[in-house]
Order: structure tokens, then sequence, then C-alpha cells
């Protein structure tokens, strides 16, 4: 909270103390995190400043903050910034944030990544007389090519695509054809990976978090998970403990799903203030187990706990005891399933 | 519309204007990946192509290759590989480099560094040690060769390396078969060269420059001639023709000279070089030096020769007896066991004077080129030999100190024969004497080694002993034949007296007819006193006939046993003529014969036995009366020499045939062919006249020109004076007495004891008869006469035994006994006076000897 007080003091604070402040939420979260026991963990993107979504164009002088909003089912809404000019460049790269982390712990650390679809909506639709939209798109492949790269390149155990605008892009557009769009877009920057590199490479989706709200929890699983599973990368995070019908979900999941792909299924709710259970996280992988052969089966949380800076409404006991409920259940049900 | 409605439009708008940029961009990655793919299918075509040109490579360059990657763990194993190492491609892909492909030291054992793991550290290529081998998967080994070099990617990094190697152990054998066919090569002891067809020798081996003395610089390139002596170098050409035509030469002996010049025996095997398209470009030989081969071969011909001519030799001389053929084969064998030009064997023998030796016999040379040499001037300077003292061997006579002065000139020989050098070898026998010599000569110098030496001393034992066995046996030989002639002699004798006997029986008989005859006439009641003085007078002239018979045995039997004593005296010649025709004179006359008598005129004085001399040519003049047809010439011719008187009796009778010559003087001898004509006579008379003249110291001898052409005899006496021959015994007059005695005689034989007895009686003694030894003793005792005449052969008491009773009683040591018997020689006299007799008188006795006896006044002594 110290942080976010600072960062909504924000300006006036200097950088020195401001450092400090995020070297301590760093170290707190992944000192807590290795406390649940889960084998892989995040610095829970305590240096994203304002949020997963732009943290790679804060600053940028060729963006200004009025770009297209994003409504939120409870009621707010999310300001993106805007491109005014080229060329398009990163502002920082999120390894820097691996470089932090890795100061506090040797656990493997999975570092989450904005999709360059997400990113691809900071172009106006006007268009900018002198950058055009192609080039634009170029230069972001080869930004989101370069942060992947950078990323492994320090170690990463796992980099995780952040892709909550694939319900978004349906609920945009119900025709299907931006998140086609956007499944092409992310597959031509993965393309450029080799083989081991989209080995060590996730996409993670959900209706989108926010202020224990979601931005696009009525779309249907099932009109993104087909064209979710053609991203080109070998581990898949879902969210499926807040869905309605997770038998649902999980029976499209077994539909879609190919050979080699690992599904991490969503066992706990950032967004749902209760902390499930032990029991009911094992029951959750239970279930999944039925549907998806164990060795391509992971669990992970449905989303971060707070995808944006000022969302304080999780608290990290909160997401903490939810981490920790998962590992358990998780432990729970491979002893049941005879796994681990 | 609301803020969110517009927001929702512009988010919708900002995204699908994005949509067809990102289609755009997909497309153009589409076509990029479509480009990429078709570049991507070219190049997977061109690599598929290069990895199937590849793996045919891989597979057909005949070479195991193995890669790796960077971990060294290996992608990529041929199939060449996975024949040697025993791995399938697929079982060994992914695995460790070493587990797949081990390798240690040949030699060692020990691990070997694994080649591409250093490649890879190194990343520079990498050799294989030499003498590396494969452990096989099955834990077999395979020599190996290999490199390893490591693999970079397009951007020069390394991703692995590989390694590439193939089974040498083929190769390995080669090199080491072709090392040691080098080294063969180089060490042999055979000369192994290589020429042109042209004859230029091209390589020259170690063993070559020891046989031939040239070094490798000194031959190469030169023509192979030089090593042919001149009489030789006729072999070349047709050497070359026929390695031309591709022959081979095999074992093809020959001389080659050495750079030194001596010649040596060489054995070749000439074969031909061929390139590689088969032509023939050369020739390989290989010359073995078979001169100590050769030397070896002909000194175990010699020695076979050697032995077997030893063993021939030893055989033939142990089972030869004959000395002349034995060391005629001896002297052979020497001369060829020591390769002598000649061979001499020496017998040694005393009975040749002048040389040492005598030559037995000759091998190599004629007896007579032997006989020109000057043996006794070679023999004497090889002395020690003759005499059996050691082996002389010179190996130039003509320069040898022990030949003395004899200039080499000397020693040369006219005709075929010389000597220069020598060998003599004594053969001495068993008992050490020497035998004989051995001398063998050759006309060069330095001829007789050692050697020959020994096996000629070997034969020289050989021969001494065959030669004593064959002495031996001639000895034996001789000794058998004397014996036999000894006995045939002896048979001869007895025949001889069988015949004499007989004779002896007809003369004793002859005169016993007229003296029965003359006794019954004198007997007769009608005898007028002149038929009973004619009865005497045939009576005593038998009697006396029968008495010079037994003269004559007893002066054969004392003339055989040499105790017949001459009475020698200075005896007139003419005398004992006269004495001698005088007795013949009634044989001569008889039948008419002429006998001329020459001596000399000059009374020829001499030594000699003159009754003897006269009995012998009685005897010749009786003997050619005998044999003598009537009206014969009978000559009697005397001569006086030098020193010698010589007196022949020769006749016209019937001769003596040439092969009963040497017989007439001998004892019992008559011839037969006389027999049938005998005149009678004992047949003793020539072998008494023989006996009589040597006793003189003369000599008789007999000619005839045989049966028929009449004979002569010549008697050769030494005309000595008296001092050079015995005196005569002269007697001793002794006193007579008139005085008759008592005399008792006993003889079984009644007639000779009456008939003594009657004589005695009429002498005036007074005579008692007994007829045996018992009677003799008892009238002995009864009448003790003076005298006792006994004879010795009577029934249970001899004479003997009787003179020994006698003797030994009181009244018989003062009598005169007096032997007479028919034994008569003189051991039986000794016998007689050791029994106690005084004297000892022969039968018949001569009645006046006995009277002579008993009329002296100590008949005893």
């Amino acid at each position: 909270m110290q942080l976010i007080e600072a960062l909504r003091a924000g300006v006036n604070g200097s950088e020195q103390s401001l450092e400090a402040l995020y070297d301590h939420a760093t170290e707190d979260t992944v000192r807590r995190f290795e406390a649940t026991g889960s084998p892989v963990i995040t610095d829970g993107e305590q240096r994203k400043y304002h949020n997963f979504w732009t943290y790679g164009v804060e600053g940028d002088p060729n963006a200004s903050p009025d770009g297209f909003r994003i409504p939120f089912a409870a009621g707010h809404v999310r300001r993106m910034p805007r491109l005014n000019a080229g060329p398009f460049r990163y502002q920082r790269y999120a390894d820097s944030y691996l470089d932090h982390a890795r100061r506090f712990t040797q656990a493997p650390l999975k570092q989450a990544i904005i999709s360059p679809s997400a990113l691809s909506l900071l172009y106006p639709a006007e268009g900018l007389p002198d950058y055009p939209r192609e080039t634009f798109i170029e230069d972001l492949l080869a930004e989101h090519v370069s942060e992947v790269r950078r990323c492994l390149a320090k170690g990463a155990y796992k980099v995780q695509i952040d892709f909550t605008e694939g319900r978004l892009a349906l609920k945009v557009d119900p025709s299907g054809a931006l998140l086609e769009s956007f499944i092409d877009l992310n597959n031509l920057a993965l393309g450029r990976l080799t083989p081991a590199e989209r080995a060590k490479m996730g996409v993670h989706t959900c209706p989108g978090g926010d202020r224990d709200s979601t931005h696009s929890a009525d779309v249907d699983y099932a009109e993104l998970l087909p064209s979710l599973f053609k991203l080109d990368v070998g581990s898949f995070y879902l969210a499926l403990a807040g869905e309605r019908d997770r038998i649902r979900v999980l029976e499209i999941i077994r539909g879609v799903m190919k050979p080699g792909q690992r599904v991490f299924v969503g066992v706990v709710t950032p967004i749902d203030p209760r902390i499930e259970t032990s029991e009911d996280v094992r029951d959750r992988v239970l279930e999944a187990a039925r549907y998806i052969p164990l060795e391509q089966l992971g669990t992970t949380d449905d989303c971060g706990f707070a995808p944006f800076c000022d969302d304080i409404s999780t608290t990290r006991e909160t997401a903490f005891a939810k981490i920790r409920v998962r590992v358990l259940g998780t432990l729970a049900a491979e002893r049941v399933l005879g796994a681990g | 519309m609301t803020d969110d409605e517009g927001e929702d439009r512009q988010l919708r708008s900002t995204a699908l204007q994005n949509v067809e940029s990102i289609l755009a961009a997909r497309q153009r990655a589409e076509r990029e990946l479509l480009g990429a793919k078709e570049a991507l299918e070219r190049k997977t075509q061109e690599l598929q192509q290069q990895r199937e040109w590849f793996a045919v490579t891989l597979a057909s360059i005949g070479d195991a290759v193995i890669a790796t990657d960077m971990q060294g763990n290996i992608t990529l194993l041929n199939r060449v590989a996975e024949a040697m190492t025993g791995w399938s491609s697929n079982e060994a892909t992914g695995q460790p480099l070493g587990q797949v492909f081990s390798i240690i030291n040949e030699q060692s054992g020990a691990p070997v560094a694994n080649p591409i793991k250093t490649a890879l550290e190194s990343g520079q290529i990498v050799v294989l040690a030499n003498h590396t081998a494969l452990v096989r998967r099955d834990g077999t080994r395979i020599s190996i060769e290999d490199s390893a070099a490591p693999i970079r990617n397009a951007r020069g990094e390394l991703s692995g390396a590989v390694m590439v190697f193939h089974d040498v152990t083929r190769r390995r054998r080669a090199e080491d078969a072709l090392r040691h066919l080098a080294a063969v090569v180089e060490f042999s002891e055979d000369a192994i060269i290589t020429k042109t067809l042209e004859g230029i020798i091209t390589s020259w081996n170690s063993g070559a420059e020891r046989m031939f003395g040239y070094t490798t610089s000194e031959v190469v390139g030169k023509p192979v001639t030089v090593l042919i002596p001149p009489d030789h170098v006729d072999e070349e050409p047709a050497i070359l023709a026929r390695l031309r035509r591709g022959e081979r030469i095999e074992h093809y002996e020959t001389t080659r000279r050495h750079k030194d010049g001596t010649l040596l025996d060489v054995s070749l095997g000439v074969s031909p070089l061929k390139d590689e398209s088969g032509a023939i470009v050369g020739a390989s030989k290989i010359a073995r030096d078979v001169t100590q081969q050769k030397r070896a071969a002909r000194a175990l011909a010699e020695e076979t020769r050697v032995l077997e001519l030893l063993n021939s030799t030893g055989l033939a001389i142990a089972a030869q007896l004959d000395l002349q053929t034995l060391i005629q084969t001896v002297t052979d064998a020497a001369t060829q066991l020591s390769g002598a030009r000649f061979g001499a064997f020496f017998y040694n023998t005393t009975n040749q004077a002048g040389a040492p030796f005598e030559l037995f016999a000759v091998s190599g040379a004629t007896l007579e080129a032997i006989e020109k040499l000057d043996l006794p001037r070679i023999s004497s300077s090889f002395d020690a030999p003759s005499r059996g003292t050691g082996i002389v061997r010179s190996p130039d006579i003509t320069r040898d100190s022990r030949y003395g002065a004899a200039s080499p000139a000397r020693v040369s020989l006219q005709g075929e024969v010389t000597v220069r050098s020598g060998l003599a070898l004594p053969v001495v026998s068993r008992s050490g004497r020497v035998i004989g010599g051995l001398f063998l000569g050759h006309p060069e110098p330095d001829v007789f080694t050692e050697r020959a030496e020994r096996l000629v001393a070997g034969v020289a034992a050989q021969a001494a002993v065959a030669i004593d066995n064959a002495r031996l046996y001639e000895d034996a030989h001789r000794e058998l034949t004397r014996r036999e002639r000894a006995e045939a002699a002896l048979r001869e004798t007895d025949r001889r007296k069988d015949e004499f006997l007989a004779t002896l029986a007809h003369e004793l008989r002859n005169p016993l007819a007229p003296i029965r005859q003359a006794a019954t006439i004198s007997k007769a009641a009608g005898a007028t006193e002149a038929q009973k003085r004619w009865s005497h007078d045939v009576i005593n002239r038998q009697v006396h006939h029968m008495a010079l018979l037994i003269d004559d045995l007893l002066d054969i039997s004392r003339i055989t046993r040499g105790t017949l004593e001459l009475r020698t005296e200075m005896t007139e010649l003419t005398a004992v003529v006269d004495a001698a025709v005088e007795t013949a004179r009634p044989f001569i006359d008889a039948k008419r014969h002429q006998l001329s008598i020459e001596i000399p005129e000059q009374p020829v004085h001499f030594a000699a036995d003159s009754l003897r001399l006269a009995q012998v040519l009685a005897n010749l003049l009786t003997n050619a009366a005998k044999y003598t047809d009537p009206h014969g010439q009978i000559r009697l011719r005397a001569t006086r020499g030098d020193g010698t008187i010589t007196i022949s009796v020769s006749d016209t009778g019937i001769g003596i045939p040439a092969d009963a010559l040497p017989l007439v003087f001998q004892m019992f001898s008559q011839v037969k062919a006389h027999q049938e004509r005998s005149e009678g006579g004992l047949g003793i008379g020539l072998a008494l006249a023989r006996g009589v003249v040597e006793l003189h110291g003369g000599t008789i001898e007999v000619k005839s020109g045989g049966t028929g052409q009449g004979s002569e005899f010549i008697v050769t006496l030494p005309a000595r004076a008296l001092g050079a021959a015995r005196q005569p015994a002269r007697k001793q007059s002794k006193a007579v007495s008139n005085m008759g005695r008592r005399i008792l005689i006993a003889d079984d034989n009644e007639d000779a004891a009456r008939s003594l007895a009657i004589l005695l009686e009429l002498d005036g003694h007074s005579v008692t008869v007994v007829n045996d030894g018992r009677a003799a003793l008892e009238a002995f005792h009864a009448a003790q006469p003076e005298v006792l005449v006994l004879d010795i052969g009577m029934p249970e008491l001899n004479g003997y035994d009787i003179a020994r009773q006698v003797r030994q009683s009181s009244l018989g040591r003062a009598v005169t006994l007096i032997a007479v018997t028919g034994w008569g020689q003189d051991t039986d006299k000794v016998r007689a006076l050791a029994a106690g007799f005084n004297h000892h008188f022969t039968k018949p006795v001569e009645p006046e000897r006995l009277s002579a006896v008993l009329r002296s006044d100590n008949p005893g002594n």
C-alpha cells in the first residue's frame, strides 16, 4: 500500500524513495510467493507502474494518454495511451523486472508481458501521417520479439503473454474478425521466435479482472478458445474458476487443445474476495482432470491480483492466501490422481 | 450515443483499422513465409539432395563417420561406423560418444583421449595418434586411424564435431608385414638386389653389402656384371632373356665375385619385377652364399667318401687273410684317403739286405716308377716311422730338414712320379712290433692335412691288426702244413719201417734155413766128418752174416741217436779203398762187373775211421754191383781237392728216378722200383753211409740221369790232420786166466742157454743151466757159482730182479753178473749196471768176448 500511496502521490516523490518502495514490495511479494510453495513465482508485477497493459509505453513522448477506453462491468473504464507519432518504441522491457526480482529469489520466475495485439490498439484509427500503420505493426512486432528474447535471456522460466483482449475483441467485434486479427498479429510475433523460444512461451486470457470486475466476462469461451488455441505457444493460462459453467469450458478446451500444449486452468478467483479452500481447489483440479490429460494439465490463478496500480480491492494477504490454497489444493489433487 | 458507445466505436475502429494492417502484415508474412517456405523447400530439397549425397557419400566413402553435438552426444553414425562400432545408428544417436566410441592404445591398452572432445575443446582438427584401437561393442578390437574436426554453423559457431575413422587393421598388418619384410630384406643374410632389364642395379640390401663387399652407393646404378667373374659373364644375358619372358629362375647355382676378387659359390633366385600395368621392368635377385654350404657339402661328401672308404677298407682288410692282397688294399685306401698321388707300403722284413724296407705294395703309380724312387733315401729321411716311433708329415720334402742333405732335384723322380708332400706312418702290431711303414707322396706341396694324417693313421692301425691276423693265419697255415708234412713223413717212416721190418725178417730168416739144415746134417748119424765140418762152416758163416746185419742195425741206431763214435786215426786213402773193394769184390765178381779205380798216385793221408769209411765205400760198391746188370761198369774215383777228398762211385746200373733221388739216403728207404729187383739188404746202408760221412764232416750226394742212366754217389771228406780229429779209443789189454769157473746160465730160451753152456764147458768152465728166474735164484744159492750169465727177459723174475736179489745176499756181492740180452740200447746197459750187473752183452754173444771176460783174473771188472 505504501507503494500505491507513493505512486498515487506521484510526481513529487523522489525516485530514490520510490525505488526503495518498489524493492520492498518486490521482495515482500517474492518472499510470500515462495512461502506459498508454488513451484513457479512472479514478482507480482510490482513495477508495472500503472497496469499490465501499458507498462512498456509509459513515458513514451510519441504517445498521449487520450487513447481509447476499456469499459469494465463494474462501470469504470481504463483509458489507454494513444500513439501520436512514430516510431513506436518500448520505453522499457519486462526483463528489467526480472533483474529486480532475481535479487530476492532463485526460484523459477514467470514473467508476464503484454501482447502485441493489445498494444496494437495504441495506433489511432485515423492513422498517423508520417508513420503508416504497417510500419507501426512492424515496429510493434520487432519490439515484442525483443522483449521476449530479453526476458528469456535473463532466465525467465516462462514468458507469459497477457491476452485479456481476446474476449474483448469478440466483445468489440462479435464477428470474430478482430479476434482472428489479434491471433494473427500475435502469431506473427511468435513466428519470429524459434521453436525453443516458443516452447517457453505461454498465453493468458481472462475476462479482465480489475477492481474485482471484468471487461468481457460475458463473452463466451466457446467463441474465444478455438481461436486462442491457434496461438503458437506451449502453455495456456486460462481463467476458469470464475466461469459460470466450468464443465462446458473444460469440454471446449478438450475439443480444441492440441497435443504438446499444456493448459493451466484457473482454480482461484482473484476478483472473488472469498478465499477458496484447498478442497475447492482440489475438486476443481479433479474436475479439470476429467477433461484434460494429466500430463497436459496445470493450475493457475484466474488472473493477476492487481492488474492496475490503483486496484486495492484484493489485499496481499488474500492474494497469497489464495495462492497458498491453489498450491495446497493442487497437491491434494495430485495425491488423489497419483500424479506429482 | 453514450460515451461508452463512442469509446466502443473508437476502440472498434482502431482495432478494425489494425485488422487490415495486420492482415496485410499477415499476408506479407505469409508471402514471406511462403517464399521462405519455397526457399526452405528448395533448401530442403537441396539439403535433402545434399543429405542424400552426403548419406551416399558417407555410406560409400568406406570411412566411418560419427558426428556429435556440442555435448559430445552422437548425432550421426554412418553405416561403416555402425559396422565398426557394433552400434546401430538408432542405438547410438544421443549416446555419449565415449559409450559408442571407446579407443585404446593398441600396444599399452591404455585409454586414449577422445578426439572429438579434444576437437570441441580446441576447435581444431585433431588427428588420432598412431596405434589406436577401437574397442567394439562386443569387446573385439580394430586398429583405426581417424581425425576429428569441429563443426561450425553458418555463423562460425561451434555446433558439434565430426570424426572420420577407418579400419586400418589390414593396412597396419600390411604395414607391419611391409615393415617386417623391409626388415627381413634389410637384415637378411641373403643378398637381395633389384636390377633393371638392362642389368643395372637399382637396390642393394645390407646382406648384399656383406656378401659382395660393395656399399649401396658403390653399386647402385652400376651393371650387375661387376659381380660376375669373367668366365660367367655369359650367364647374365641368358638370365635377362628369361626374365623378359617372365620366367623365374630358381636355385641357379653359380659363381660370383666379391669386391676383393674372392669367388663365391652362390645360389640365385631371380624373379621378374612388374609395374602396375604388369609390364616386366626389372628383376629381383636373391643371392645366397653357398660357399660354406658347398664346402660343407663337399666336406660331407668327402667325409662320406672317407667313411665309406674306411668302412669298406675296414671290412676288406678285416676279411682279408692274404697278406699281399691285404697290404695292397691298405695301400690303395691310404692313398685315396690322404689324397696322395701315390702310396707305397714297405713291408718290414729283415731278410732283404740293404734297404730297411722291402717294397711290398704300391698304389697310384707303377711298381717300376716307385722302384725308380730313391726309396732307401726317402725311407731313411723318415727314419722315425720306419722304426715305428711316430708319424712324419712333411709339407715339402724338398725343404724338409729331416730329409737331410738330399737336394730337391734328387727327390724328384724320373718319369711320372715326383714327391713334394710326404706322409710316412709306421704300421705297428699290437705287440708293439713294427710291421712295416706306409709312405704317401704327392708332387704338390702342402697336400697332407692333419686330418689325412689321422685317417691314414687309423687305416694303418687297422692294417696293423689285420696284418697281424694275416701273419698269424700264415703262421698257422704254415704250421699246419708243417704238421701235415710231418705227419706224412711219419706215415712214410712207418711205412718204410714196416717195409724194413719185412725186409729185416726176410734177411734174418734167410740165414736160418742153411743153419737149420747144417745143424741137422751135423747131427745126422751118417754124416761124415767133412759134412760135419761143412755144416759147422755154414753155421758160422750164416751166424756171421746175421751178426753183420745186426751190427748194421745197431750202427744206424747209434747214428740216429748220435752215439756212434768214430775211431779216427790217420788213414791212407788207398788202404781204405782196398778194404772196401775186398769187401765188395764177391758181389762185383759175382756179376762179372768191370771195376775201375782211380786214386791219386801219391798217398793221401787224412784223419778218419778207416773201418767205417771202408764200410761206406764197400756199401757204395756193393750197391753198384747189386743194381747194375751183369757186365756192368763200376768206377771208383778219388781226388784230392782244396782241403777235401772226393770219392765217387758210379755205375752203369738201373739209375734212380729224379723224384727218388732225395729219398735214397733216408732210413729204411729202398726205392720201390728197386724192390722189384731187390738184391737184399735192409735198405739202411746209404743212411748209414751218410751218417758215417757226416760224422767225418763230409757230405754224400747222389746223381742219376734217371731210370737206366746209372748212378753216381759222391763222398766229399775234409782232408783234416789227426789233431783236428777225435782220437780213437784204445783198448787196454787185459790179463787172461785159464782157471775154470763155476757158471750159472739162466735163459728161458733153452737152446740159447744150452748152446752157450756147451761153448763154456768146451772152454773148461763148470756150467749150470736153468730156464727161469726162480730156478736161477735157487740154483745160485745151491751151487754158489762165481759167474751168473742171466737173460733179462724171463718169466716170473727177470734178469734185473735176479741181479738185485743176488747182490742183496751175502753170497752175491762178489759174484760176477753178466747180462746177455737182446736189449742192446745204451739205456739197457745203464739199467743193467744199475741193477748190479758187471757186464752187458747183446745177443748173439760173441763167444770170444765172453770167454775173454771169463778168462780174466777179475771178471767182475
